[in-house]
């Protein structure tokens, strides 16, 4: 029964989405509004098709139905009920269930939010995009990923439950949706970036109309990242957060590319200009979260996290050639015809500012794929695998991370056209000095080392930067003048710094250690001393628990364990974390007395501020939703070259408020912004 | 001065000719800015605590190498018997005097070029280290003709007609 | 694409192909297209068409056609060759004692071609080829031309004794306290097997199960190269 909703509402979602997409495309062939309006309603089949196999699946799950091959191979009798939920995405073929349905509540949201525009041409082509994404990810679940497969011959009585990994804490239920939320959130400006660059028309509204699509879809993918560094840190046990892994990299790459068009976009709408490079940037986005989902699930790299080897991958990679080859299809046609014919006056201004940021953020997306793909590359060329890790990424990031936070304390400073020596000399003055206090301070701390001073250093002039800004702001309009766009932006920044500092402080200087200790004993690292009290087993329903007791600082009690569960080979570790604003204390049991009362095994890491890491991940959430609120708005017809008296009198920049083209202020004719 | 864009009413304040002393005053507390962090960064350049010790020594090369069962660790991360192994050799190594490059080298001939986490060699492993300059080369030259080129195209100043479109527009819609 | 619109949406016609073309050499400004442009005659000259965005797609389509290539033709990670460094060297010295202490050393063993193979209880695949090692040392063993040397890989004593037990293990099987014998043959899980020549060169190194046949076929091999 539940395969049989399931299998109906997969092959409804496909066929709804290619019905879709050939009513769309006759419309649009044919110039017939009424076909566009029909091609429209087929995303409410899409969505009902998605909800019902999710229904369907999360059913089988929850009533242990091990008839269907996904539940009996992933799922388990024994198994709590909230890790029963979260076995929908722990394997793959249910993680693109999950992805079908984000999908399909994004493009019924578009549908929502576009209905009065539905017979508008971009709009239909923004559809159609995105129904053949549907499409795409539907098919895959009708062929190779069918997760309403039967059992072949006896149903079995229980199965092996979710890799372990996966059912060992609760972040389990947040990581992945949130990760698909941003990741295929990003399917709505790709698809209508395709619209514009297929009707040829980029100078309009629909830039502002999606940019709230986009930082809804970073915002999330950010939240996603950053959990995914946190289950890293309390799931895997070795005490990282980030280790440069493949499948860590294919979530980095598109954020890197939605991060530039986000800045950039504002130079479009200031000054119509680099409209080619956010067509190219939000193309990018998508493009790379395409071939995210390859290296994820092809089995091609070997990873942490990665899937269990699958048939997907050549799917997959046709899918993103073909994605890749409408993409540069489309930039080489219409690419220079929709230039615009502004230019950058100097490269100290704020346009100039973001151009760099643009090369940044390229070289550093860059720099990362070349290091994921890399192994493969080479191996293709004579035959001899070679490892890119963590030394490679650490080593070519470093210098990227520090021009970015240059670059983020300067630029909210320069003006829009060109900069003046004294307008910059007031506006960075005092975070200048905020970086060389915390320089001096850092030294007299204890801290060592130019790299990571500089980056302390860098850190605090970025920071500096935007709090300025935010008092400003506050200082002029209250509490109302943290809300934004800009402001929500310096709030972002300083989540930004805040994890930068955490990294490098945490990776400079961590300590690690292992002990052999007798019950009662203590040993010392970096200034905490862990007493190992005792060990006892402890029976969950779904895993046998070796749970060592372990004293820290005289204080509180720990338990890391080490966990069997009845279908893996090996015990799974359960590190236990004492987290600190200063540092964390990270415990883990390496190996269990071999009889009662004997010694233990225990791993100890210490590493300094990991616990501002996911402050700053907060901070980010937090200036997410400011920015998303519309903040003080600009008189559309203002000059943005304009200089208010404000700034003239060095009183300090005015805080920008949001730029909202209504089309009633607009006379016919005019396209609004200069530049177009 | 100040990038008032064209037709701007914007007043600027007075000015005074800028007179030697007064630039030199403006510009002091940044010289003491400058000379106050080159000082810090030169107390702070030096390494903390002396030599590094064997522990450390180890624990730098092991990070290097990767944990041969692990997926994706490196030998200094992971608490697997095959990681504690590989940094047991190390220590070894160490004690016997070989060089970093040595003790990586005896990795690689047992395990293959691909325990090494930092990809090393002539030939194709340089090129992952070489692609990123060369990017980076390109996208400097790229900046600078771009602006060479936008520079030597000029200012644009509006005709006639955009002045009419511009009052029509003002008159017509402005808030 | 030119059929009527709603009036409303006359604003929203934003720039369109061609716009630009027109160079800001002299006083065009800031684009203003909309409804009613200039009539031709007053068209300033246009600069020259830069293609840029074409030559950075070509370049870019290209490099990620090569990208796709290279992704569709690789194999699994795990299906990698065992390509070993120590192929065509000599073997590294192997002293160990076995699970009744006796000691077992690898040149002991010269003279004939020896499948040094690393096991472990826990390893299901360990356990499948089990049979295939029991036909090889059927074969060759009471010739006295190969034998099997086994090597527990992260393994307890007792769990080791009980499979051999269970199922029958006629060749010697020693163990590796502090994984010294696994990290000098750069052995990164069970099985992996390493066949070793009489003259101690290492021949073959396989990853995964190994086959009866397939062994027996590589020693008629390097017998007859040898001889």
């Amino acid at each position: 029964m539940d395969a049989a909703i399931g299998r109906a509402g997969v092959l409804l979602g496909f066929l709804a989405a290619v019905t879709g997409i050939v009513t769309l495309a006759w419309g649009l062939a044919r110039r017939r509004p009424s076909l566009l309006r029909s091609g429209q309603l087929y995303t409410w089949l899409l969505l009902s098709g998605a909800v019902g196999a999710l229904l369907a699946m999360e059913h089988a799950l929850l009533t242990h139905n091990f008839s269907l091959k996904y539940v009996a191979d992933h799922g388990s009798r024994e198994t709590p009920l909230l890790f029963t939920v979260t076995t929908l995405w722990s394997a793959l073929e249910g993680s693109i269930l999950l992805w079908v349905l984000v999908l399909a509540g994004y493009i019924a949201a578009v549908a929502v939010r576009f209905r009065s525009r539905v017979t508008d041409p971009l709009v239909g082509w923004a559809t159609l995009t995105s129904y053949a994404v549907a499409a795409f990810f539907f098919g895959l679940m009708l062929g190779p990923a069918n997760p309403f497969r039967s059992v072949h011959g006896v149903v079995p009585l229980d199965g092996p439950g979710p890799n372990p990994l996966l059912q060992n804490h609760p972040l389990v239920a947040f990581h992945p949706p949130l990760l698909y939320a941003g990741y295929v959130g990003f399917t709505v400006p790709f698809a209508f970036a395709v619209a514009a660059l297929v009707t040829g028309r980029v100078g309009e509204g629909w830039l502002v109309e999606t940019r709230r699509w986009t930082l809804l879809a970073w915002g999330l993918l950010t939240v996603g990242v950053v959990l995914g560094a946190w289950w890293s840190y309390e799931v895997l046990g070795w005490g990282g957060y980030w280790a440069w892994d493949p499948v860590e990299n294919a979530s980095f790459l598109p954020w890197l590319c939605a991060t530039a068009y986000l800045h950039s976009v504002m130079v479009q709408e200031r000054r119509g200009m680099l409209r080619v490079w956010n067509l190219s940037l939000l193309l990018a986005t998508f493009s790379l979260t395409i071939l995210g989902t390859f290296l994820t699930r092809s089995g091609v790299l070997d990873s942490v996290h990665a899937f269990t080897e699958s048939a997907l991958g050549p799917a997959i990679l046709a899918f993103f050639a073909l994605v890749v080859v409408v993409v540069v299809a489309l930039i080489g046609w219409r690419g220079d015809q929709l230039r615009s014919p502004g230019s950058i006056d100097s490269p100290i201004s704020r346009e100039g500012a973001f151009l760099g940021n643009n090369l940044l953020f390229a070289l550093f997306a860059f720099v990362v794929l070349l290091g994921t793909v890399f192994p493969l590359l080479a191996e293709a060329v004579n035959g001899q695998r070679i490892s890119v890790g963590r030394p490679y990424f650490d080593t070519m990031t470093e210098p990227i991370v520090l021009a970015l936070l240059f670059l983020m304390a300067v630029a909210p400073a320069l003006p829009w056209r060109k900069a003046s020596t004294e307008l910059l000399r007031h506006r960075l003055q005092w975070p200048a000095w905020a970086a060389v206090a915390t320089i001096v301070v850092s030294v007299a701390l204890g801290v060592r080392g130019v790299e990571t001073l500089t980056a302390f250093g860098l850190g605090a002039f970025a920071a500096g930067a935007a709090v300025r800004q935010l008092a400003l702001a506050a200082r002029r309009s209250g509490w109302a003048g943290l809300v934004g766009r800009a402001n929500g932006g310096m709030v972002v920044h300083i989540g930004v710094v805040v994890i930068a500092v955490a990294f490098a402080a945490s990776q400079s200087f961590g300590h690690r250690a292992e002990y052999r200790l007798a019950p009662g004993q203590s040993a010392r690292l970096a200034g905490h001393r862990v007493t190992y009290l005792g060990a006892r087993q402890v029976r969950h329903p779904n895993r046998l628990a070796l749970e060592a007791s372990v004293r820290v600082d005289g204080a509180r009690v720990m338990r890391p364990a080490l966990s069997e569960f009845p279908f893996a080979t090996q015990a799974v570790g359960t590190p236990s974390v004492r987290v600190g604003p200063a540092d964390d204390v990270y415990l883990t049991l390496v190996e269990g007395p071999s009889q009662p009362g004997g010694d233990a095994v225990i791993g100890v890491v210490v590493q300094p501020l990991v616990s501002w890491l996911w402050v700053g991940g907060g901070l980010m959430a937090v200036g997410t939703l400011l920015a998303a609120a519309p903040g003080r708005r600009r008189r559309p017809t203002q000059p943005a070259s304009e200089v208010s008296a404000d700034e003239v009198a060095g009183a300090g920049p005015e805080p920008e408020g949001e730029r909202v083209l209504e089309p009633a202020s607009l006379a016919g004719g005019v396209a609004g912004i200069p530049g177009g | 001065m100040t990038g008032a864009g064209p037709g701007s009413t914007a007043r600027l304040p007075a000015q005074r000719p800028p007179a030697r002393r007064r630039r030199w005053l403006v510009w002091l507390p940044w010289g003491a800015l400058v000379v106050v962090l080159v000082g810090a960064l030169a107390v702070g350049a030096g390494r903390s605590g002396g030599r590094e010790s064997v522990d450390h020594r180890v624990q730098r090369i092991a990070g290097e190498v990767r944990c041969p069962t692990c997926r994706g660790l490196s030998a200094a991360e992971s608490d697997a018997k095959t990681a504690e192994a590989v940094r047991d050799d190390i220590r070894t190594r160490v004690g016997q005097g070989q060089s970093d490059g040595q003790i990586r080298a005896a990795l690689a001939a047992r395990f293959g070029p691909d325990i090494l986490l930092r990809p090393e060699g002539r030939g194709v492993a340089a090129l992952v280290w070489a692609l990123p300059v060369v990017a980076v080369v390109l996208a400097v030259a790229a900046l600078a003709m771009a602006f060479r080129r936008w520079a030597a195209v000029g200012h644009a100043t509006p005709t006639e007609e955009d002045r009419a479109l511009v009052e029509r527009a003002r008159g017509a819609g402005g808030e | 694409m030119c059929w009527s619109r709603p009036r409303w949406r006359a604003g929203w016609r934003g720039s369109r192909g061609g716009e630009g073309e027109r160079g800001a050499r002299s006083g065009a400004g800031p684009s203003n297209s909309g409804a009613t442009g200039p009539p031709e005659a007053v068209r300033p000259v246009r600069a020259p068409r830069r293609r840029t965005a074409l030559w950075a797609a070509v370049v870019v389509g290209a490099l990620a056609v090569g990208l796709v290539a290279v992704l569709a033709t690789r194999p699994n990670f795990e299906a990698v060759q065992a390509r070993s460094p120590l192929l065509g060297k000599p073997a590294p010295e192997l002293v160990a004692a076995d699970l009744d202490g006796r000691t077992v050393s690898l040149s002991g063993l010269r003279g004939r071609f020896v499948l040094v193979n690393f096991f472990a209880s826990w390893c299901v695949p360990c356990q499948h080829e089990h049979p295939q090692l029991v036909a090889f040392t059927q074969h060759h063993q009471a010739a006295g031309e190969a034998s099997v040397l086994g090597v527990v890989f992260e393994d307890d004593a007792s769990a080791v004794r009980r499979f051999v037990e269970e199922r029958g293990v006629d060749w010697p099987m020693v163990l590796d306290p502090g994984g010294k014998i696994a990290l000098d043959f750069g052995v990164r899980g069970p099985p992996e097997s390493f066949l070793v020549d009489p003259n101690g060169i290492v021949l073959v190194k396989f990853i995964g199960e190994v086959k009866a046949t397939q062994l027996d076929s590589l020693v008629r091999q390097a017998e007859q190269a040898g001889a």
